[in-house]
């Protein structure tokens, strides 16, 4: 199964160990699915870790999503970005044109903005279609 | 938790201050605990499950509540917008 993980799901997969979004990350590292990310997802993360735990942890983090993801570079999206310009929000941008650049059936999130693309599922819903026990959380 | 006094000379000293200069790290401490973290994986010290119970762990002992974390998600994603 290859799916494009949303640093919401690596976030939440960190934060809480008992989330559908740990049981993803896990489903990562032991290669049950492929994950495809970006450069902007990789930015995403290590802001996050930067501010909550510093640099340290910001650079572990890149470290562990170039080992597990397969990482489309900004280079490979200008096409794509530029059909979706204006149709989705600035933030978001770099993520539809990753799923759609690679065909990528499913987008993993935890992200009400991407509600409307028919690739968003969220991580429980995810868990499920892989036919795994979920989490009580819908992240 | 370990505290080293420890001397660079030459070209050891150079590829600190580039490391500081170059915005990498902020000081010459962190570029060598940043150093260090990089040779540990290089070299295989730990696997993917283990950064990530390493992670989890330190996250655990200041916890949020889902609503931060989903606020300070969505703070990083616009500053990671770039210009």
């Amino acid at each position: 199964m290859i799916v494009f993980l949303d640093s919401s799901t690596i976030i939440y997969g960190l934060e809480f160990e008992d989330s559908n979004s740990a049981n993803i990350l896990n489903l990562l590292i032991e290669k049950e699915i492929q994950a495809y990310i970006n450069e902007k997802v990789i930015a995403e993360v290590k802001t996050y870790f930067r501010a909550r735990k510093g640099r340290n942890y910001a650079y572990l983090m890149e470290v562990f999503l170039r080992r597990n993801c397969v990482v489309i570079k900004n280079s490979e999206l200008i096409d794509q970005m530029e059909i979706l310009k204006g149709k989705i929000k600035r933030k978001d941008l770099e993520h539809i044109a990753t799923v759609r650049l690679k065909e990528i059936q499913w987008l993993v999130a935890y992200d009400e903005d991407f509600e409307g693309f028919n690739e968003y599922i969220t991580p429980k819903n995810f868990v499920k279609k892989m036919k795994l026990k979920t989490k009580s959380t819908e992240y | 938790m370990s505290t080293l006094t420890i001397k660079f000379h030459g070209v050891q000293d150079e590829i600190l201050q580039a490391l500081i200069d170059s915005g990498i790290a902020e000081s010459k401490s962190e570029a060598i605990r940043m150093a260090l973290l990089k040779f540990g994986l290089d070299l295989g010290i730990f696997e993917s499950k283990e950064i990530m119970a390493i992670i989890q762990s330190k996250m655990q002992k200041e916890p949020l509540t889902p609503e931060q974390v989903g606020k300070r998600i969505k703070k990083a994603k616009h500053d990671s917008i770039s210009r």
